[in-house]
C-alpha cells in the first residue's frame, strides 16, 4: 500500500516478493501432495481470481462499478465452447473466447462509458442481463437453457509441434496455473504503468484528469475492454473444465460474485481479488458441508464486511502490519499511519470534494 | 392478429406493469430521499407476497385483511432493517450500498427457502373478483382490472402525498437539503425511517397483490429487482412519474414482445433502457443527481 | 508581446440569467493579468469557459491563433492552456509525486504506455522532483495528497498546473483559505515562475493586496460584463470601479 513510510515499504516489498515466490512454489507442487478434487478447487479459485482481477481494474483502479462482468464471462465461455466443439485446440478456444469478450466489451463500453456512477452500473447490469437473455433464448446457437454440452477438454496444441493432452485434472491444473500466472503478470504491469496511473487519477478526480491532459473516456473504455477480456478468459477456461456451459453463468448474481470476491479480499490491493477468490471458494466448500444455506452464510459475511471491514482482508492485514511498524519506529508528524482507504472520515471528505467539483461539471 | 388479441395483450401488459410499478415506486422514493440504492428491495416484495399467501392461502383470512396485515408486518421488518443496516451505509459509496444490500438478498432468499420451503400453488380467487369484464368485445379478468385500478390509485395517492400534504413537503425539502432541514428542526432520522417504511410497504403491496394470480417462490424478488432497477433508471432516479411511466412502458412493450417477438422478449427491457439512456442520460424525468 | 488569448463576445446563460455577458478581452504573453470583480461577477464562470469546463452560448475564444471555443479540456491542456481550481481538485489517494507525474507523463505523450512501470521513467520522475522542489514539497513526495495540510495541498494544486508546462495558466483564487505565510509562498512562486517567462499567469482573485502586488494588468468584471481593463494604478483611480467596489461590500 502506497501510504506506508519508506522503510516499512521497502521491508514490505521484499517480504511480499518472498511470499509470492513461496506461494508459486506451493502451487506448482500442489498436485504431488493433494487430491484431484483439491486441484479442481484450486482451478476454480484461479478462474475466479482472473475474473475478479479484471473487475478490480475497473473498480478499484478506475472507480467504475460494473455489475455486468458475467456477460463477458458467458461470451468467453460460449465462444470457446463453440470453437472446441468444432476444432479441438484449447489454445484456439481460449484465444477465440477472449477476443470475442473483448470485442463485446468494446461495443458495450462505447455505449456505457459516457455515463458515470449509478448510470454506468445500471447500464452494465442491463447489458450483462441482455447477454444472459440472448444465451437463454437463442436455442439454435446456444442450446437455450440446456446450454452446450460435451465440450472436449482439447489438448494444448502449440503450433502443431507439441501436443499436450489436458484430459486429466492435473494436466489442466498446470495449464490453468500457467495461464493465471501470465494473466496476473500482465495485469500487474498494466496497473503499474503510466496508463495504470492515469486510471487511478480518473478514479480520484475525473475533473482533474481532464485538466492534466488525460483523455478520460478513452482510458475508461480501454480499462473496460481489458476487464471484459479477463472475464472472457475466465469463462473460456471454464468451458473445457466443466465440459458444459449454461446461460446461468451470465446471470447478474454471477456479476455480483466478482464484486463480492473483490471486496472480500480488498479493493485497494492488487492481490485483493486473489485473496478473496481463495477465501470465497474455501468458505463455500466448508459451509456447503454443514448446511445447504451457504448463500445465507455468504450474505452474513458480506454484511459484516461492509459494516466493519470495508478494506477487505488485505487492508486488515496491512493495517495490522503497519500498526506493528509504527510501534517499532517513531514517525514524524506528517507521516502518521494513515486511516484505511475506506474509513468513514476520509470517505466523507473525499466524497465532498468529488461532489463539489462535479456539481459544476457540465460535460 | 385481431384487434381483440392486441387489446387483450395490451391490457395484460398494463396489469403486469402495476406490480413492477409498485416495486419501482418504493425503490425510487428511497433513493430520492435517502440516497440509498437498495438491491434488497425485492426481498420486501417477496416477503409481502409470502405473508399475504400465508394469511390468505393457508390461514384462510379475508384477502383485504391478509394484504393489510402483511403490509404492516413488512413495514416493521423494514424499520428494523433501516435502523441497523441502512443507516450505517447511507454515506458510503454506492458500490458498498449495492454490495451490502446484495448480501441481504442472499440472506433473505435463503431464509425464505428455509421458512417456507419451495414453490407454492396459487390460492383460489376470492368470489368478488371471479369472472371477467367485457372491454370492447374482449373478456378481461376482473382481478386484473382491480390491479390496474389499484396501481393507478397508488400513483395518484403518492402524488397527492408528496405534492399536497405537509409531510410530503417536508420529505421533499429533506431530500433536497437534509442539513438545512435538520437545522430547521426536522427529525431527519425519523423521517428517513418513515420513508423507508413507506418504500417497503409499496414493495410488499406489489407482492401481496399478486397472491391470487401469481406464483410465490423464493427468488421472486431478485427476479424482479433487476427489472425494477431498469425501470427506475429509465424513468429517472427519484422520479415517481418516471417510475410509473417507465413501468407502463416496460410492461406493455414486454407484453407485446412476448406476442410478436418471443425470442427477443427477455432482452427487450434492457434494450429499451439502453436506448432511453442514450437519448436522455438521466432517464425520462430525471435530473443530474447521482 | 503578442496576444496569447483573444476573447470575443463571450456569453453564457444559466436559464435566462447571463453569468457572462458579451465579454471581449485580450491576454498578452508575459503579462501577469488579474481578473477581479465583486461576488457573483462571473469570474469563475469566465475561467470555466476559457478552460473548457463549460461551453459558451455565444462568442469565440482564440488561443495562439487557433479557435478553441468548443475544444475539450484535455485537448486544451495539450495546446498549453491550463488551470488550477478554487475547490481542491487533487488526486487524493495518489502521492504528491504521482499527482505531479500524471500531467508530466501526459504532456510527454507517455500516458498511454501500459506495459512499462511508470517508476522506471527516470526523466519524467526527475522533472516531477524538480516541480516538487520548486513548490517546497519534495519531502512529501511519497505522501498521499489527502494527508497534506491545506496550505500544502494548495501548493500541490499549483504544482500540478505548472507541471503541464502551460503557455497560459489560469489560477482560480489560488490563495483562498490560506494564512499569510502560505499566501506569501504562493505569491512568491507565481512571481518567480512568471518572471522566467515560460508561463503567463492569469489570476482570478478577491484579495486586493494580492492583486495589486502581483498584477501587471487588471480586468474588472461586474455582473458578467467587462467593466474596465487597465494597469493597476489606472484601475485604482477608475471612478466606475470605485463605485462598484465601494458601493457594494468590499471583500478584501
Amino acid at each position: 500500500m502506497k501510504a506506508a513510510a519508506p522503510m516499512a515499504q521497502a521491508v514490505t516489498t521484499s517480504v511480499s516478493r518472498i511470499g509470492y515466490g513461496l506461494v508459486l512454489v506451493v502451487l506448482v507442487l500442489l498436485p504431488f501432495f493433494s487430491s484431484t478434487y483439491t486441484q479442481y478447487l484450486v482451478i476454480h479459485m484461479m478462474l475466479l481470481a482472473i475474473y475478479a482481477l479484471g473487475f478490480n481494474l475497473l473498480f478499484g483502479y478506475t472507480g467504475l462499478l460494473s455489475f455486468g462482468q458475467a456477460g463477458f464471462y458467458g461470451i468467453g465461455a460460449y465462444v470457446c465452447a463453440g470453437i472446441l466443439l468444432r476444432y479441438p485446440s484449447v489454445l484456439a478456444g481460449v484465444l477465440g473466447g477472449v477476443a470475442a469478450a473483448a470485442a463485446a466489451a468494446f461495443v458495450i463500453g462505447v455505449l456505457s462509458v459516457r455515463h458515470t456512477r449509478i448510470y454506468f452500473t445500471m447500464l452494465t447490469l442491463a447489458f450483462g442481463m441482455l447477454v444472459y437473455s440472448v444465451l437463454w433464448k437463442w436455442r439454435a446457437v446456444t442450446g437455450g437453457d440446456d446450454g452446450l454440452v460435451g465440450i472436449p477438454r482439447a489438448p494444448l496444441d502449440l503450433f502443431g509441434l507439441v501436443q499436450i493432452p489436458l484430459r486429466t485434472v492435473t494436466n489442466f491444473y498446470f495449464f490453468t496455473l500457467a495461464v493465471t500466472v501470465i494473466a496476473l503478470f500482465l495485469l500487474y504491469r498494466i496497473v503499474h504503468s503510466p496508463f495504470g496511473l492515469s486510471l487511478q487519477g480518473i478514479r480520484d478526480s475525473e475533473v482533474r484528469s481532464h485538466f492534466v491532459g488525460v483523455h478520460v473516456r478513452k482510458h475508461r473504455l480501454l480499462a473496460f475492454v481489458v476487464a471484459g477480456a479477463y472475464a472472457g478468459l475466465a469463462g473460456s477456461l471454464l468451458a473445457p473444465l466443466e465440459s458444459a456451459v449454461t446461460p446461468v453463468i451470465s446471470h447478474w448474481s454471477n456479476s455480483g460474485d466478482a464484486v463480492l470476491v473483490t471486496l472480500l479480499g480488498g479493493v485497494r490491493a492488487f492481490f485483493g481479488p486473489v485473496i478473496g477468490s481463495v477465501l470465497f471458494v474455501l468458505i463455500r466448500e466448508l459451509v456447503v458441508q454443514i448446511t445447504e444455506y451457504w448463500q445465507l452464510v455468504m450474505g452474513v459475511i458480506v454484511v459484516i464486511l461492509v459494516l466493519g471491514f470495508r478494506g477487505g482482508v488485505a487492508q486488515a492485514v496491512v493495517d495490522a502490519w503497519q500498526r506493528w511498524v509504527v510501534n517499532a519506529r517513531a514517525q514524524p508528524a506528517h507521516q502518521q499511519a494513515p486511516q484505511p482507504a475506506f474509513g468513514n472520515a476520509a470517505q466523507a471528505a473525499h466524497g465532498q470534494v468529488q461532489q463539489a467539483a462535479e456539481r459544476g461539471e457540465s460535460r | 392478429m385481431s384487434f381483440q388479441v392486441l387489446l387483450y395483450q395490451g391490457l395484460v401488459g398494463l396489469s403486469s406493469a402495476m406490480y413492477l410499478w409498485l416495486l419501482s415506486a418504493g425503490l425510487t422514493i428511497v433513493f430520492g430521499v435517502l440516497g440509498v440504492l437498495n438491491f434488497a428491495h425485492g426481498a420486501f416484495f417477496m416477503i409481502g407476497a409470502y405473508l399475504a399467501y400465508t394469511f390468505y392461502g393457508i390461514l384462510g383470512w379475508n384477502l383485504a385483511l391478509a394484504i393489510a396485515v402483511s403490509l404492516i408486518c413488512t413495514a416493521l421488518i423494514g424499520v428494523v432493517v433501516e435502523r441497523f443496516l441502512v443507516k450505517p451505509i447511507m454515506h458510503l459509496d454506492h458500490a458498498f450500498q449495492l454490495l451490502l444490500t446484495f448480501g441481504l438478498v442472499l440472506i433473505f432468499d435463503d431464509l425464505a427457502k428455509a421458512i417456507w420451503g419451495g414453490v407454492f400453488m396459487i390460492p383460489p380467487m376470492p368470489r368478488i373478483f371471479q369472472g371477467a369484464v367485457w372491454i370492447l368485445g374482449t373478456p378481461f379478468p376482473i382481478y386484473n382490472v382491480f390491479v390496474i385500478g389499484a396501481g393507478v390509485t397508488v400513483f395518484v395517492l403518492l402524488w397527492l402525498l408528496f405534492e399536497k400534504t405537509w409531510w410530503g413537503r417536508i420529505v421533499r425539502a429533506t431530500a433536497a437539503d437534509p442539513q438545512m432541514a435538520a437545522a430547521l428542526g426536522v427529525d431527519v432520522r425519523r423521517l428517513y425511517t418513515g420513508v423507508f417504511a413507506l418504500g417497503v410497504m409499496l414493495a410488499a403491496l406489489g407482492g401481496a397483490l399478486g397472491t391470487p394470480v401469481r406464483v410465490v417462490a423464493p427468488g421472486m424478488g431478485s427476479f424482479m429487482i433487476v427489472q425494477a432497477f431498469i425501470v427506475t433508471v429509465l424513468g429517472g432516479l427519484g422520479s415517481l412519474s418516471g417510475a410509473f411511466v417507465g413501468a407502463l412502458l416496460v410492461g406493455v412493450l414486454s407484453s407485446y414482445g412476448t406476442l410478436l417477438f418471443p425470442t427477443v422478449e427477455l432482452a427487450l427491457i434492457y434494450l429499451i433502457m439502453a436506448v432511453v439512456l442514450l437519448v436522455r442520460p438521466h432517464g425520462l424525468f430525471g435530473r443530474a443527481r447521482a | 508581446m503578442s496576444a496569447l488569448l483573444q476573447v470575443e463576445g463571450l456569453t453564457k446563460y444559466f436559464g435566462r440569467f447571463a453569468a457572462v455577458d458579451g465579454v471581449s478581452l485580450t491576454l498578452e504573453e508575459g503579462r501577469l493579468t488579474a481578473i477581479i470583480g465583486p461576488n457573483g461577477a462571473g469570474k469563475t464562470t469566465f475561467i470555466n469557459l476559457l478552460s473548457g469546463f463549460l461551453v459558451p452560448d455565444k462568442g469565440r475564444v482564440v488561443f495562439r491563433g487557433q479557435d478553441v471555443t468548443r475544444l475539450a479540456p484535455a485537448a486544451r491542456v495539450h495546446l498549453g492552456l491550463c488551470r488550477s481550481f478554487q475547490i481542491m481538485t487533487l488526486f487524493p489517494d495518489l502521492t504528491a509525486e504521482e499527482n505531479v507525474l500524471l500531467p508530466i507523463l501526459a504532456r510527454r505523450g507517455r500516458i498511454g504506455r501500459a506495459f512499462a512501470p511508470y517508476k522506471a521513467d527516470s526523466e519524467a520522475r526527475a522533472e516531477a522532483a524538480e516541480v516538487l522542489r520548486r513548490i517546497g514539497l519534495l519531502a512529501y513526495r511519497d505522501t498521499p495528497a489527502r494527508l497534506l495540510s491545506h496550505g500544502d495541498q494548495r501548493l500541490l494544486e499549483l504544482g500540478i498546473a505548472v507541471a503541464t508546462r502551460p503557455t497560459l495558466c489560469f489560477l482560480d483564487e489560488p490563495t483562498s483559505g490560506m494564512n499569510p505565510q502560505e499566501r506569501r509562498a504562493v505569491l512568491d512562486l507565481v512571481r518567480e515562475l512568471s518572471a522566467s517567462k515560460t508561463t503567463t499567469f492569469v489570476i482570478v482573485e478577491h484579495d486586493m493586496d494580492v492583486v495589486f502586488s502581483l498584477a501587471d494588468y487588471i480586468y474588472v468584471l461586474h455582473r458578467g460584463q467587462l467593466l474596465a481593463g487597465d494597469t493597476p494604478d489606472a484601475i485604482r483611480r477608475n471612478p466606475r470601479v470605485r463605485e462598484v467596489y465601494l458601493g457594494e461590500e468590499v471583500s478584501a
